[in-house]
């Protein structure tokens, strides 16, 4: 079943790729989506993605935000000359990558980025690493903690040394 | 602690510290960091992290100045800007000392009384050298007389310093213990490159020095904006027609460094 899904083709004539979640969960995705994934691209090359992609590291809830954003983006990575889909707008990407990375909370938000590293789709790590890097940015360590709900796991002296050590950049 | 909780400390190291790299754009917000918890630290402290700090124009320095070598990045930028309490590095001639200000990476210098002109009276006995023990230069001057005319400068070329950068020059002295005797009066101290120059008063004593951590007293000379490609030199001079009572006054030397932060 899966080997007929995977030869079914787009009305473009791109071939299908399936990517199944953890969980169990079928994405169908053209060639273009899917290789935005650098691992997936490899995969395809070496011809091993005939029978689904399997990603034991990523659940479906994880998935359908990265094939959605794939779907968005593949505007970008596609060559320039498949104007048959209506690819996004410059204006029309920024504002759906906006609204997700705002959307995402703690626990998805890391999902996200593991499933982003794995998949190594360099600009959805970017993105998302940034959205960390803006949550902890001008943070104290408690403020860091508390965003991120980190259990703070020095002993009182590891931690007195800590801030010891680096004694100049708390002096403010 | 719920399965939800916690889920950035289980992102591996290189994820971590690839977002701490983009969170931490000063070397403060790094160590900061490092201080969240075991697996923030980590992150932080690593190579990876440290590498976007380091200045990539380390000029040669004199033997044994970076040894054994720091074991890390971070060990490294800590030495070079001298947050790890053995500042300045010293060059080759070991009468100049440089350091990397932690904030801007901009480099600094202290330039030492060996390397100042100083002009008083035709006679050299109104100065005296004598050891340092407290310093990384081995020599001070001291001055024993009252010279009628008194002079100390000196320069820096401004490619050696860091482009677009507002620095200011300082005197650094200390008052010998015991027989001294200093004049209130002040004295003309400017400090130019290319055609602007400063120019203010200053002295020893009263309300211009400024006590250091590591014991000596500061006074600045001035500033400058040091412009991107500026071909010249820093002038720094100190002077006053005399006579000066100077019994007792040491000079380390000059030190050029951040206008806005110590070190």
């Amino acid at each position: 079943m899966a080997a007929a899904a995977a030869e079914a083709t787009t009305d473009g004539g791109g071939k299908m790729i399936i990517l199944i979640s953890a969980d169990g969960k079928r994405f169908e995705v053209t060639e273009a989506v899917a290789s935005q994934s650098q691992l997936i691209s490899n995969m395809i090359e070496d011809d091993c993605t005939e029978n689904g992609v399997r990603l034991p590291n990523v659940d479906g809830d994880i998935l359908t935000m990265v094939v959605d954003y794939c779907n968005m983006h593949a505007g970008d990575a596609a060559a320039a000359g498949d104007t048959m889909k209506a690819s996004s707008t410059e204006e029309e990407l920024k504002k759906f990558d906006a609204e997700l990375v705002q959307a995402l909370e703690n626990p998805v938000l890391f999902k996200l980025i593991l499933a982003a590293n794995f998949l190594n789709i360099k600009s959805l790590l970017d993105m998302t690493c940034q959205r960390v890097a803006d949550m902890m940015s001008g943070k104290t360590p408690e403020q860091m903690r508390e965003t991120f709900s980190i259990e703070n796991d020095f002993t009182p002296e590891e931690e007195a040394a800590i801030r010891q050590e680096n004694a100049w950049a708390f002096d403010d | 602690m719920g399965p939800s909780c916690c889920e950035i400390a289980r992102l591996p190291v290189e994820l971590l510290s690839a977002v701490i790299s983009r969170a931490a754009p000063r070397p403060r917000d790094a160590c900061r960091a490092s201080a969240v918890s075991p697996a923030f630290r980590a992150a932080a402290d690593s190579d990876d992290v440290w590498s976007r700090f380091l200045p990539r124009d380390v000029p040669d320095l004199a033997d044994g100045e970076l040894s054994p070598p720091p074991p890390s990045n971070k060990a490294l930028f800590l030495r070079l800007s001298g947050s790890d309490g053995n500042v300045p590095l010293l060059l080759p001639d070991r009468l100049r000392g440089i350091w990397f200000d932690r904030e801007t990476g901009a480099k600094c210098y202290v330039l030492s009384a060996r390397t100042l002109v100083i002009k008083c009276s035709e006679t050299s006995d109104y100065r005296r050298w004598i050891p340092l023990a407290d310093s990384r230069f081995a020599e001070a001057v001291e001055f024993m007389d009252a010279p009628p005319r008194m002079e100390i400068r000196s320069k820096i070329d401004s490619m050696v310093l860091t482009p677009n950068s507002t620095y200011a020059a300082f005197m650094v002295f200390k008052i010998a213990d015991g027989l001294y005797e200093l004049d209130t009066s002040p004295h003309d101290a400017t400090v130019s490159i290319g055609e602007n120059e400063s120019r203010r008063e200053v002295a020893f004593t009263g309300r211009y020095p400024e006590r250091r951590a590591d014991g000596w007293m500061e006074v600045e000379l001035g500033e400058f904006f040091n412009e991107d490609g500026e071909d010249g030199a820093v002038y720094m001079r100190l002077m006053s027609e005399g006579p000066n009572r100077m019994r007792g006054l040491i000079v380390l030397g000059i030190e050029i460094r951040m206008k806005r932060s110590g070190r």
